[in-house]
């Protein structure tokens, strides 16, 4: 995404949508249909193309977003992103190389196929650099029937084990505060408990924190335990004594 | 937890004794329990991170230095003030060996630190504590092949008992600078040299410094160089330039690279052999229960009601009464009294065994009232804090404290402030932002009983009935949280997020329990007698002035008509400016004498626990927030103090509130 993706300019006009959207977001404007394409985004000989194609149209000599030209840089940005994630969580590429297929991929994916991803994901949020991902309709209806890979660690029940998959914050003082307290990629988590705070157990410490904090840790549960099985959390634990 | 409240943080004494050694290392590892093995010199330990939150110095016999021990760095990336006080330590000392204190059961977050002291390039040992928990969780460390592998001394120690004492000074003799360099991403490597050459020389490398600034948050930059100098712009450009040619954020590069390390070392040095359970069954039960939503509430409850029956009804009520009424009443004063009758001069018999009498009112009340509930007092503090108990508070209250801009964390000084106020203010710096830090001030400073206040309330409680206690701490807390809730509002910000390490629980040592309780108790008679003569002092002299009854008259509106409360009242609330152990101490004995009845004594211990901090508190909160702020505070507290049991007296008195 920092990157200009040279390789696919033959899709130029998601290329100039894809821009626009990182500038705005630069610029901390929320894009939106409507929204006014900063002149350093895209020169005018690129905005006329989106003009053509009724993404944009143009007025007292400033240009704006259509509807249309909205919702494609959304779709463009949305696949890009979780095309990252799905890069680097789960195929474990880093940086050129997960920044190049991202590239490809996002002209590729289609509303649907990036649902799919999105779900097998856990719906997450922000891409590797920690850029929000645009959620689309999966996300709303977010009581996903198959679990997902990669989860907050919110979606975790007491007394599941899971491995760190990623922080996803870009707060350099909190990584590295996670990383000290032992919350790193690949690492083990166990949750202890979720009210009143977040409890986890890595290795021999016990560390808590809050929602904020339990939101930011990406974890892979390590295997599937339902709830019945377990038999509800620690009140049932307590009464029998030892777990 | 009273110690060195006025030395500066990193100007120290026995600059003559150079190089200094520093010591390193995470929270609640055991470094100040290092210190004290290693110099023989008091220090406060607890079981909970953040007991030291400044710069101690101390000289061994044996080894030719200054001993430093330094708050516990969580990351390298400091987080509060205090953080930074021992970063500023490693910049600005004549560093001339580190020693990292570190976990003998959690190699590779202390390893991890280990690595960015590599890079700072000093001569380093590494100390393991705590190895017999971690021989027991059945850890098995290769010390020699680690420290063989890392190019320093490395020793294993056991501070609690003394156990490695001889191993570490010996190591300590002979610290070495590892041969190790990690190496970095190429742009993150180009970049740490293009910073290096910018900065001034540190005893540290300029290479970690510059690591430590790429890793860290912007207004590092500004700490380290200054607020919008040349340095620091282009340090921070340099930064920025950094972090937008790579994909993840900076901190995380480095940490990976030096993890990649660490993990090698460990697979190489450290054999675990599971199976063998350490902690009992009943601490991983009770750790459970102790942060469960109802459990903990109900262990809350109980250890409350614990200190209520043993600082307010065994010892508020029954040593005091003791001490009071025989030890002195009987025995002590009126052979005193007595001999003193015939001394020739008036004044000086009354200076002396007057109604303001130094003996009779200074000495009678600090010793035989207060000296007796504050011990007990600090007893049950000191078992707690070593139990590990505190930081679990912060789980439990950490929703709660979100209603009023705090986190979590912020219990710590909360807790501490029911120790001693005073040290509680300096203990708000291990919170992250200003706003948490004014928004606990004004807490304590407003509602926050000391432990001689505390044990005393407890002690009229213990007569006026438990559930008028509960009505009263309820109360309080509510007007706290109000209070918290609207300087939250108020103050611009955000809460930042919570999170904390929780120690083990631990079996308390009877010997840390008791040095603990005889330093804050000796700490007590050598601080505040004084204060408590002095206050004697000036009653004695206000009154033969005549100006005590001007002053008591021109207060009547207030305490005999707004308040309700005997004129004699006021005397004790002047008394308060001092110190707050004595207004506490002087309206227990006015209860006692059936001075004030139940109601008046609600309404007067209200009073008292919302009035102004004392002095010694007062001079910390405005060192520590600042004048315009402290005073702030102070004359809120002291408006509001008035006004709450003006309110309190009418509200109860409509009620026909009875006790």
């Amino acid at each position: 995404m920092d990157e200009p993706c040279r390789p696919c300019a033959t899709e130029e006009l998601e290329e100039i949508l894809e821009e626009i959207w990182t500038t705005l977001e630069t610029r901390g404007e929320a894009p939106a249909a409507g929204a006014r394409v900063p002149p350093e985004a895209a020169p005018p000989e690129q905005t006329e193309k989106l003009v053509a194609e009724g993404l944009a149209r143009s007025r007292d000599g400033e240009v704006f977003l259509t509807e249309e030209g909205f919702q494609r840089a959304r779709n463009v940005i949305r696949s890009h992103r979780l095309a990252e994630r799905l890069l680097h969580d789960v195929l474990n590429l880093h940086n050129e190389e997960m920044e190049r297929s991202a590239c490809r991929y996002e002209h590729m994916l289609g509303t649907e196929a990036a649902d799919s991803i999105c779900i097998l994901l856990g719906h997450p949020r922000t891409c590797p650099h920690g850029k929000p991902i645009p959620p689309g309709e999966c996300c709303e209806c977010c009581e996903t029937v198959l679990r997902p890979l990669v989860v907050p660690l919110t979606e975790l029940e007491p007394g599941e084990t899971a491995k760190v998959a990623y922080i996803g914050t870009r707060d350099n003082a909190r990584v590295s505060y996670l990383t000290s307290l032992g919350i790193m990629t690949g690492r083990s988590i166990q949750l202890v408990q979720r009210r009143p705070s977040y409890v986890v157990k890595i290795d021999e410490s016990t560390v808590a924190f809050d929602d904020a904090i339990a939101r930011e840790i990406f974890v892979r549960p390590a295997h599937r335990v339902s709830r019945a099985a377990r038999g509800g959390g620690w009140r049932f634990r307590w009464r029998n004594g030892r777990q | 937890m009273e110690k060195d409240v006025k030395k500066e943080p990193v100007s120290l004494p026995g600059a003559a004794l150079n190089p200094r050694l520093v010591l390193v290392g995470h929270p609640n590892v055991g470094k100040s329990k290092i210190f004290t093995m290693l110099t023989g010199e008091y220090v406060i330990v607890s079981n909970y991170p953040g007991t030291t939150i400044e710069v101690r110095c101390g000289q061994t016999a044996e080894l030719d230095c200054c001993v430093l021990d330094t708050p516990g760095l969580a990351g390298v990336v400091p987080r509060s003030e205090e953080e930074r006080v021992t970063l500023q330590t490693l910049l600005t000392q004549d560093v001339g060996a580190v020693l990292q204190v570190g976990d003998a059961q959690n190699l590779p977050r202390t390893l991890l630190l280990t690595m960015a002291l590599i890079d700072a390039d000093v001569p380093m040992v590494l100390d393991l504590n705590i190895a017999d928990e971690a021989e027991k969780k059945g850890y098995v460390i290769d010390t020699a092949r680690l420290s063989k592998s890392l190019g320093i001394p490395v020793v294993l120690t056991v501070a609690t008992q003394g156990k490695g004492r001889r191993e570490l000074i010996d190591a300590l003799r002979k610290p070495a600078r590892s041969p190790l360099r990690i190496s970095y991403d190429p742009r993150v490597e180009e970049s740490a040299s293009e910073i290096a050459a910018l900065l001034p020389r540190y005893p540290v490398s300029g290479r970690a410094v510059a690591l430590t600034l790429l890793s860290g948050d912007l207004s590092l930059v500004d700490d380290l160089l200054g607020k919008g100098t040349p340095e620091s712009r282009a340090v921070r450009d340099i930064v920025g330039r950094t972090q937008a040619r790579v994909l993840e954020p900076l901190s995380r590069i480095i940490l990976e690279a030096r993890m990649a390390l660490v993990e090698r070392l460990i697979r190489e040095c450290v054999t675990h052999q599971s199976g063998k359970g350490f902690r009992s069954s009943f601490a991983h039960e009770l750790d459970r229960f102790s942060t469960h939503p109802l459990g903990g509430a109900l262990l809350m409850l109980g250890i409350l009601y614990v200190i209520y029956e043993f600082v307010g009804v065994f010892t508020a009520g029954m040593v005091v009464d003791f001490v009071q009424e025989v030890v002195f009443g009987q025995w002590l004063l009126p052979p005193i009294v007595e001999s003193l009758a015939r001394f020739p001069y008036p004044l000086v018999r009354d200076f002396l065994v007057g109604p303001y009498g130094q003996i009779t009112m200074g000495i009678t009340y600090s010793i035989a009232i207060v000296f007796p509930t504050v011990t007990a007092f600090y007893i049950v503090f000191s078992f707690l804090e070593d139990t590990g108990y505190l930081p679990r508070l912060e789980v439990m209250i950490n929703r709660l404290f979100a209603l009023i801009g705090l986190n979590g964390k912020a219990i710590i000084p909360i807790v501490l402030g029911f120790g001693c106020g005073t040290m509680a203010a300096v203990v708000t710096r291990i919170l992250e932002t200003r706003r948490e830090r004014i928004i606990a001030t004004l807490i304590l400073a407003l509602g926050i009983p000391c432990a001689p206040q505390m044990g005393l309330i407890l002690g009229m409680f213990a007569r006026i009935g438990f559930m008028a206690l509960l009505l009263f701490v309820a109360l309080l807390a509510l007007q706290l949280m109000a209070t918290g809730w609207l300087a939250s509002k108020l103050l611009p910000g955000q809460t930042p997020a919570f999170i904390t390490e929780l120690p083990p629980y631990r079996l308390p040592e009877l010997r840390n329990v008791a040095g603990k309780t005889a330093y804050r108790s000796y700490w007590f008679v050598r601080e505040v007698i004084p204060w408590f003569l002095l206050g004697t002092a000036l009653l004695f002299v206000a009154d033969r002035a005549g100006g005590l009854d001007e002053l008591k008259r021109l207060l009547n509106p207030v305490v005999t008509g707004f308040l309700n409360l005997p004129s004699l009242t006021t005397e004790g609330f002047i008394l308060g400016v001092l110190r707050r152990e004595y207004v506490a101490a002087f309206f227990f004995d006015m209860y006692g004498r059936g001075l004030l009845d139940n109601l008046q004594a609600f309404v007067a211990t209200m009073v008292m626990t919302l009035f102004v901090p004392c002095v010694s508190n007062t001079f910390v909160i405005i060192k520590e927030r600042g004048v315009l702020v402290g005073t702030g505070i102070i004359v809120f507290v002291f408006v509001y103090a008035i006004a709450a049991g003006g309110v309190l007296n009418a509200v109860l008195r409509t009620l026909h509130v009875t006790f």
